[in-house]
């Protein structure tokens, strides 16, 4: 039966761990969308790094039929959205999707840096918000601070917001009631020429990429052509229906107000990007959305097989993530250290960790990642300015005549004890202050302008660890700041290992160096040859440490009965040398530039 | 090849030392019947090689007493062809051997003695769970040894003991020297899987302090007349243990008893460590045929270990290909690293080179 006034199309938002995912399988178990029994944590987060972290990375989609108390029935949209500043662009597509957004808050921790990034872009989406205080079966929860923290901060009302607690099913029933009392039905004309928008899509071997999309006006049916209003690429549609929880149900057609999905072989993600509009190729719409925007990777990182010979199986790892990431963008790259693997970017660091774990355990790879690097602006003397993602192409210092590094805005959400550890990291960054404002009497906001490459390395565990784990952050781009940048060459026995070389401010290039060499020290296994591990700016030596000289191995008996294992441990041996990666007398563990990357303050 | 020589396994002992991972036990339960299968196996085993060596190893031989030993011995003398002058060898503990015991082996033809000391330190003795003997009783050993006619005696030495210094290895040092044996043996303990001693997790000295205890047994075995003809093994001019060189120099041997191997032409086997199989009459496993590739890294892996080094023109003829081209670029590294000497008909390790023997050979295999 369709009917337009049934439908609720919404999504939930929240900080990360507030309990978005929980609240969502929740939401299926009580509209027996999904059993009991096959009721397993965290449905719409399928991915093992998801389930485990607790993020969602996708958008996802599933539909819900629901009875209400009144006896009518509803379809329930809800659309599932990416809970990290990485993400961002993700999110504001999967809203744009939705008439409402269920804002969950934890009744523990309050309003975080996330919580009013996503509510406000809810809000500036014309979204209906409903607040939902959840966890309020802790013993800490604070359900009525954090009602009067939501009014102050985010501005809508949140008194009467249900009290629930996702993880033990209280109260649930209320959210589902308020998402139909409160959340608009669909507008939209399903006679009107087809408009639909693509929120999300990933690539099925089988049945090649399937676009989920929310219908504005128009109808859809199997074996009509659409076309992909931005890209230009058009389609016969094969199949079109809703998002069911373990698959998807095929139905006859998709009309104005609903969310589905539709197949129409499509071979590549990068047809049916995300805030594309699908139309009729015979009929199309007058006013298309306004078009995608295409993901900017931010972070740059080289990807190394451990073991050279595993190049090929890298390449088509990252091939099938990029299937269904667009946002991933990689090219071939050659490091004399760590050989043949590829320059890849990324929306942020959560993205790249992301992307190295699931290369990791679902391709069960042994990757090498070189330090991360953001873009930067160089203005050579020549007046010629050049763009760098890659440290080794950054120029010779005589050559530049500026250097700009990409600044970020940063709001932090933090207690109030925890205002002086905030402000001492931020400042050990670089950071410069803009304001600090109390919420309440107990929470303020603080804002900065903090380089990128501060935060790329290991800021969030910093920030976390400096507060107890209560302050959180959140994070813009804005703009180009000139900079006084170096970059900083590690040699092992006087020779650049390419890809430890990094750029830096120049400020803390002494103190990075000395770290990186002491790291590098302790995880270079004693060779026959001492080894001097240097630091040099522009050929000037800053921080040396020395490998020394093997001086003793194991000199074990060798008689008649041990001569084969014997010949098997030095077998061993040579094929544990043959692992590592060698500069000229050299022997380097891949371990060792882990250990070197992963460096933190 | 036309000789060979005969190990025999005597899986026995007293006690079994903390860090030990030999096939040996305190069970003596089955000894009658494992000297009868032994010496069972001896008759029936057939060569026209001619035995150069015959070497009791353990366990602790002289453990299971001086009757037993010689029964064994008689077989294979009366078995297989003996060549002149075969050194005979039985390895002793201090404790496990009277001087009429010595006299008995002496006159069935044991020529050699083979005893662990390891320490002049009580306290190292302890450490290393050497519960069996004190070190008045390896001194003793030795005396009983002289008189009963033994005049080819090795000892055991240990560095690398937990909590050994420099000052307590020299005290060693100068106890095994004052016994003048013809042949000492230093080895630098190994913590073994599944040892006592292994899952005590002693510390030991850190390889820059076990370097310096070797350097010091080098330098002062050298002063005192024995030459270094092995990583861990020194002699007095003449008395390098003839069995254990042929190990080295890739001979043939028979290996007889619970976890013996032998290498028979191209053909290693390898008797399982299974006592109940052995007296079934379980037949040795064959673990590997030796190519010509497997006998070229065998022999440079062990001529490497020896102070004689690599005798080029032997090299040549055995695996028809040149020592100095094919490893030119490895044999210029370590000749300028100080590591090697390279002369016209010999590579071989300086004591520098030896002390990291495994880095090394693993590049040349």
């Amino acid at each position: 039966m369709y009917d337009r006034s049934k439908i609720r199309n919404f999504s939930i938002i929240a900080h990360i761990d507030h309990g978005k995912s929980t609240l969502a399988d929740r939401l299926l178990q009580i509209t027996r969308t999904v059993s009991d029994r096959d009721m397993e944590e965290q449905l719409l987060d399928n991915m093992d790094i998801e389930r485990e972290r607790g993020i969602t990375i996708k958008a996802r989609a599933v539909r819900l039929d629901y009875k209400a108390p009144d006896g009518e029935e509803y379809v329930l949209n809800l659309i599932d959205t990416p809970g990290h500043v990485d993400f961002n662009y993700e999110v504001s597509r999967s809203l744009n999707a939705c008439e409402g957004a269920i804002l969950v808050v934890d009744a523990t921790q309050g309003v975080e840096a996330q919580t009013m990034a996503n509510a406000y872009l809810a809000v500036d989406n014309g979204l209906e918000v409903v607040p939902v205080i959840n966890k309020i079966d802790l013993p800490a929860a604070m359900p009525d601070r954090v009602k009067h923290e939501i009014e102050d901060t985010i501005g809508i009302p949140a008194l009467d917001a249900p009290e629930i607690s996702a993880k033990n099913g209280i109260n649930i029933q209320e959210v589902l009631d308020r998402i139909v009392s409160d959340v608009p039905s669909p507008k939209g004309d399903d006679n009107a020429p087809l408009k639909c928008l693509i929120f999300d899509s990933y690539y099925d071997s089988y049945l090649g990429v399937v676009v989920y999309v929310r219908v504005i006006d128009g109808t859809l049916k199997a074996g009509e052509r659409i076309r992909m209003m931005n890209t230009g690429a058009e389609f016969d549609v094969v199949s079109v229906g809703y998002m069911a929880p373990f698959g998807l149900s095929q139905s006859d057609c998709i009309r104005a107000g609903e969310v589905g999905y539709i197949t129409a072989s499509i071979k590549s993600i990068s047809d049916t990007r995300v805030g594309d509009t699908v139309t009729h190729a015979a009929d199309p719409t007058e006013n298309p959305f306004p078009g995608f925007k295409k993901c900017i990777p931010m972070v740059f990182s080289g990807i190394y097989p451990a073991d050279g010979a595993k190049y090929q199986d890298l390449k088509e790892a990252i091939l099938k993530l990029q299937l269904n990431d667009a946002s991933l963008t990689f090219e071939p790259e050659t490091s004399a250290a760590l050989g043949f693997g590829f320059r890849c970017g990324f929306l942020g660091l959560l993205h790249m960790d992301i992307i190295q774990e699931r290369l990791e355990r679902e391709f069960n790879l042994d990757i090498v990642t070189t330090a991360p690097s953001v873009i930067y602006k160089v203005v050579l003397k020549t007046g010629e300015e050049i763009t760098i993602d890659n440290p080794l192409n950054y120029p010779a210092a005589d050559k530049i005549e500026a250097a700009y590094e990409p600044m970020v805005k940063a709001t932090l959400l933090t207690p109030k004890e925890f205002i002086g550890a905030v402000n001492t990291l931020c400042q050990e960054r670089r950071g410069e202050f803009v304001t600090m404002d109390y919420l309440d009497t107990e929470r303020v906001e603080i804002h900065y302008r903090l380089p990128l490459n501060e935060i790329i390395y290991d800021f969030f565990d910093s920030l976390k660890s400096r507060s107890r784990g209560y302050a959180s952050l959140d994070y813009e781009l804005d703009g180009y700041d000139e900079s006084k940048l170096v970059k900083l060459d590690i040699m092992l026995n006087g020779e650049i290992i390419d890809a430890l070389t990094f750029i830096i401010h120049a400020d803390k290039a002494y103190g990075r160096a000395r770290k990186m060499v002491e790291k590098l020290k302790e995880n270079i296994p004693r060779q026959l040859f001492e080894i001097p591990v240097q630091a040099a700016i522009g050929g000037k030596i800053i921080a040396r440490e020395t490998v020394k000289a093997m001086r003793k191995d194991v000199l074990a008996k060798c008689y008649g009965g041990d001569i084969t294992r014997k010949k098997k441990l030095l077998e061993k041996q040579k094929e544990g040398k043959k692992r590592m990666r060698t500069f000229g007398s050299v022997a380097v563990p891949s371990e060792a530039f882990m250990a070197v990357l992963k460096l933190d303050e | 090849m036309n000789d060979t020589a005969i190990y025999v396994h005597v899986p026995y002992c007293k006690s079994k030392c903390g860090y030990c991972d030999f096939c040996s036990s305190p069970d003596v339960s089955t000894v009658d019947a494992y000297v009868s299968e032994l010496t069972r196996r001896i008759k029936a085993y057939k060569t026209e090689q001619s035995v150069k060596s015959i070497y009791f190893g353990g366990g602790t031989p002289t453990y299971i007493g001086a009757d037993r030993l010689c029964l064994i011995l008689d077989a294979i003398l009366s078995s297989y062809s003996i060549s002149n002058g075969c050194e005979i060898t039985a390895e002793a503990n201090p404790g496990t051997a009277d001087l009429n015991g010595l006299k008995l082996m002496k006159k069935a033809g044991f020529n050699r003695l083979s005893a662990g000391i390891q320490t002049a330190n009580e306290s190292e003795l302890k450490a290393l769970g050497r519960a069996s003997h004190t070190v008045s009783d390896g001194a003793k050993l030795v005396e009983n040894a002289r008189e009963a006619g033994f005049e080819n005696i090795s000892l055991d030495l240990m560095y690398g003991i937990p909590k050994q210094t420099a000052e307590s290895l020299d005290h060693s040092l100068d106890f095994v020297l004052g016994l003048n044996p013809v042949h000492i043996s230093a080895y630098a303990l190994k913590l073994e899987e599944g040892t006592p001693l292994y899952r005590q997790k002693p510390v030991l000295p850190d390889d820059d302090t076990t370097a310096d205890m070797y350097a010091q047994i080098n330098a002062k075995l050298k002063a005192n007349g024995y030459n270094r003809y092995e990583i861990s093994n020194y002699a007095k001019p003449g008395y390098e243990s003839r069995h254990n060189l042929r190990y080295w120099q890739g001979g043939d041997y028979i290996g007889i008893g619970v976890s013996a191997a032998s290498l028979i032409g191209n053909v290693r086997y390898l008797q399982s460590p299974d006592m109940k199989a052995f007296l079934d009459g379980k037949a040795p496993d064959t673990v590997e045929t030796l190519d010509d590739a497997g006998r070229e890294a065998e022999y440079i892996m062990l001529h490497l270990r020896l102070s004689t080094g690599i005798d080029k023109k032997e090299y040549k003829e055995k695996f028809k290909v040149d020592f100095d081209k094919k490893f030119e670029k490895q044999i210029k590294t370590y000749a300028d690293g100080g590591f090697a000497v390279n002369t016209k008909d010999r590579f071989y390790l300086t004591d520098k080179g030896i002390f990291v023997s495994n880095a090394v050979i693993a590049d040349f295999i």
